[in-house]
């Protein structure tokens, strides 16, 4: 008792009132103003949104008809799934969703002739300077002049680890951690304000700091509907993430979500155990291993391993019959 | 064929209340005589699919039998406004109760001729291997299809004023909620 | 008027059609200008109003509504589109056609007026040519599982039911969890004969949600024609005790849900189901 009196009365620093009107406050108006500023200055330079082409949306969503059928396939019946892998894969292999079916296996030109991709990337550097170069500034202007100043105290204690957060640009370790510095205010202002600005400009604004903090991470990246870039800012080949696709494809196996839906509806309605599932589930799982080594020792792609999983679906089957 | 008021109110109601959707039903006479009774409602969710006709036709077909009953016809208002053409299920649905029925009839409603004056019944009558319109029906001197109450029209526009439609129930609706009637439409006779 | 709003906003949300309502309360917001208080939501107002206008055949309502769209945004292709739907609801089809196809030759992806003009097709009663658009257009808007519905609606119009069962297989995928969809393909499975497979589909609504009606009535149909013929050879297919004891359980359930709820049609209906 007597030692927290102790520490509190040495924490018992008086703030001059003109730091708050000459400091915080203004950083904070500043902020404010820069971000309505920018989302007007975004909105006038954005003009019209770029027109996607037919070309590429039907590209990204024929990749997307893959990834379907893989995660939601099993809702259909056998026939049906067969029926679409087989389209699926032979489509992709013959790049029937390309933008340039006869393109194919060429090699990409020089990228920096493709007219969309230079647009692209015009368009990503423009959106990058808008958003940093004023926090830049603004970062620049307080630790130039508010360098070291201590802005509030936090009305909450709070533990060590928050001193790199709340006291960046002062090296004192003695100071208690709910002191906050100049430069932290202005990051906690930075993402704090996410929703001020919200009242003021509306959802969907261009005032957002977080967007920031997304494009200097994907800097480069253009709009969905630009062309597919890989981390290294090359487009990327798409007949070859097809192809990788259709193997995927290939290697998903069906296993009908409807097989044992009479028995589950049953058991819903209390007039099966619940066990019997359970002793279905078991059934199946011995006749899969049964088989699973001999899968696990071949490379996945081989046509033996294809018959060594037919054998482990016939097995399966066997299995839930005994059960 | 004699087409009695609430024969002729049900499936004018049955269109009023799903103007976006195809509907249908079938209409019921006593068993000897001309008189077409009462209309059953059927569906609005989507008319091309058996199952649920199977089961609200044998439905229909047992409370005829409760009541001294006999299915006659076929009615459909179709999706579009100006569409008076018997759909394709139509002809099917018809058809069917063609081989019960010898002198069984199809029903399209006018769907934009629903007024005062005019009856907003376009009748189909299966002749030479196809459906074809009746001519004539309900004028003056017509036989075959007439109301028995003159007044049936204007009737039938001052209850769709009144918003009688909402309280009709048909089998769709009967499947979500049982207590629907959508045997008698009791509310509504 | 601040509870219109959200209400109207909750719709957009949604999705849901409910034109009554949305000319009932949007209505007076744009009779007496109130709606443009609402700042950028003001133009989604105009716009959602104007097309529930249309629905239930207001059409001065949703002509102020377009003009004053027209005035903020001229030349806009939405705004266009609205022009067009006006147009189909006096009936002018060939001139709303006109304007889709021009919205379209300048923006080829503009998925708004690419299904006005299949549903336009529709109207103007040409099944096939109807079919034939909406295929061009799902082959690249794979992901429209409205859609997918659209085309299943007019194969079923023709009574193409394979046709039909393979584009809900597609809403299925798209919407695994929706039980109004499995139950639709189950349907169009019974009407394609293919009684088992209908089974298990009508077994899968109602385990979506329980005590489905229209799902139990599919059951109890479907395990009647099973029960008759004679055991499947097929491994897939339901055993005859599942079948058996499946049909008890859609029997029992039926009838529990007339008991519970009084229904005055119950002498028919529980007749049919015993008698079955």
């Amino acid at each position: 008792m007597g030692a927290w009196t102790v520490l509190q009365e040495r924490q018992a620093m008086l703030l001059d009132p003109a730091i708050r009107d000459w400091v915080l406050l203004p950083i904070m108006l500043v902020m404010v103003l820069v971000g309505v500023v920018r989302h007007q200055v975004t909105v006038l330079l954005n003009g019209p949104p770029r027109k996607a082409d037919l070309k590429s949306a039907r590209e990204t969503k024929g990749l997307q008809r893959g990834s379907i059928l893989r995660a939601h396939g099993n809702h259909l019946p056998e026939y049906a799934f067969e029926a679409r892998k087989a389209y699926l894969t032979e489509a992709f292999e013959k790049g029937t969703y390309l933008k340039d079916p006869k393109a194919g296996n060429k090699p990409k030109g020089n990228v920096m002739q493709d007219p969309a991709y230079v647009e692209t990337m015009m368009d990503g550097m423009k959106k990058n300077m808008m958003n940093i170069v004023p926090q830049t500034v603004i970062m620049g202007w307080i630790n130039f002049f508010f360098s070291g100043f201590v802005l509030i105290k936090l009305p909450f204690p709070l533990t060590i680890r928050f001193k790199s957060m709340l006291q960046r640009g002062i090296e004192t370790q003695d100071m208690d951690v709910s002191w906050v510095s100049s430069l932290s205010w202005y990051f906690l202002n930075l993402f704090g304000l996410q929703s001020v600005f919200t009242l003021i400009l509306g959802s969907g604004h261009a005032a957002d700091a977080m967007r920031d903090m997304q494009a200097m991470s994907t800097m480069g990246m253009g709009p969905a509907a630009g062309p597919q870039m890989s981390p290294t800012g090359q487009p990327q080949d798409m007949h070859k993430i097809f192809l990788s696709e259709k193997e995927n494809i290939e290697l998903t196996e069906h296993e009908w979500g409807l097989n044992n839906v009479e028995t589950r509806l049953l058991v819903k309605y209390g007039k099966l155990p619940r066990s019997i599932l359970v002793d279905q589930k078991k059934a199946k799982a011995a006749a899969t291993s049964v088989s699973g080594p001999s899968t696990s020792s071949l490379s996945s792609s081989s046509p033996a391993a294809v018959a060594a999983a037919a054998a482990a679906a016939g097995g399966k089957k066997k299995g839930r019959r005994q059960a | 064929m004699k087409f009695t008021h609430s024969s002729y109110l049900k499936p004018l109601l049955h269109a009023a209340k799903y103007p976006t959707a195809t509907v249908n039903g079938v209409f019921l006479a006593d068993k000897n005589s001309e008189t077409i009774r009462d209309a059953v409602p059927f569906f609005h969710f989507w008319h091309t699919l058996t199952p649920m006709l199977e089961i609200a036709m044998t439905q229909v077909d047992l409370y005829c039998q409760a009541n001294g009953l006999r299915i006659v016809g076929y009615y459909e208002a179709n999706e579009r406004v100006d569409d008076e053409a018997l759909s394709l299920v139509g002809q099917k649905i018809a058809s069917q109760i063609l081989q019960i029925t010898p002198d069984a009839f199809a029903i399209v409603i006018k769907n934009d001729n629903i007024s005062t004056d005019n009856v907003a019944f376009l009748p189909y009558q299966f002749k030479e291997g196809q459906w074809r319109v009746s001519k004539g029906a309900f004028t003056e001197k017509n036989e075959q299809f007439s109301l028995e109450n003159p007044a049936s029209p204007s009737l039938v526009v001052k209850a769709i004023q009144d918003g009688l439609s909402s309280k009709l129930a048909d089998f769709d609706n009967h499947l979500e909620n049982v207590s629907a009637d959508w045997l008698t439409n009791k509310d509504i006779a | 008027m601040v509870n219109a709003a959200k209400v109207l906003q909750d719709l957009r949300a949604s999705a849901e059609r409910k034109p009554d309502v949305v000319v009932r309360l949007g209505k007076p917001l744009v009779e007496n200008g109130a709606v443009k208080k609402l700042d950028a939501d003001a133009w989604l107002v105009y716009e959602q109003v104007a097309i529930a206008a249309l629905d239930v055949g207001d059409d001065a309502l949703a002509q102020r509504c377009i003009q004053a769209l027209e005035q903020k945004f001229p030349g806009s292709a939405r705004v266009r589109r609205l022009h067009g739907m006006k147009l189909e609801a006096e009936g002018e089809l060939i001139q709303a056609g006109e304007i889709y196809k021009a919205i379209l030759q300048e923006d080829e992806t503009n998925i708004l007026a690419a299904k006005r003009q299949v549903m336009l097709l529709r109207a103007m009663g040409l099944p096939s040519d109807a079919i034939s658009a909406l295929v061009k257009y799902l082959d690249i808007n794979y992901t429209d599982f409205e859609g997918w519905l659209q085309l299943a609606d007019l194969y079923l119009e023709q009574l193409m039911y394979s046709q039909a069962a393979f584009c809900m297989e597609e809403v299925i995928m798209l919407q695994p969890q929706n039980h109004i969809f499995h139950l639709k393909y189950a349907e169009i499975l019974y009407s394609q004969q293919s009684i088992g497979l209908a089974l298990k589909q009508f077994c899968r609504v109602v385990e979506l949600c329980k005590d489905h009606v229209r799902g139990l009535y599919g059951i109890k149909l479907c395990t009647s024609h099973l029960l008759k013929l004679s055991p499947s050879k097929d491994s897939t297919a339901t055993s005859q005790e599942d079948l058996k004891a499946i049909d008890l359980l859609a029997t029992e359930r039926l009838i529990a849900t007339y008991n519970a709820a009084s229904s005055s049609t119950k002498s028919v209906s529980t007749k049919w189901i015993e008698n079955l």
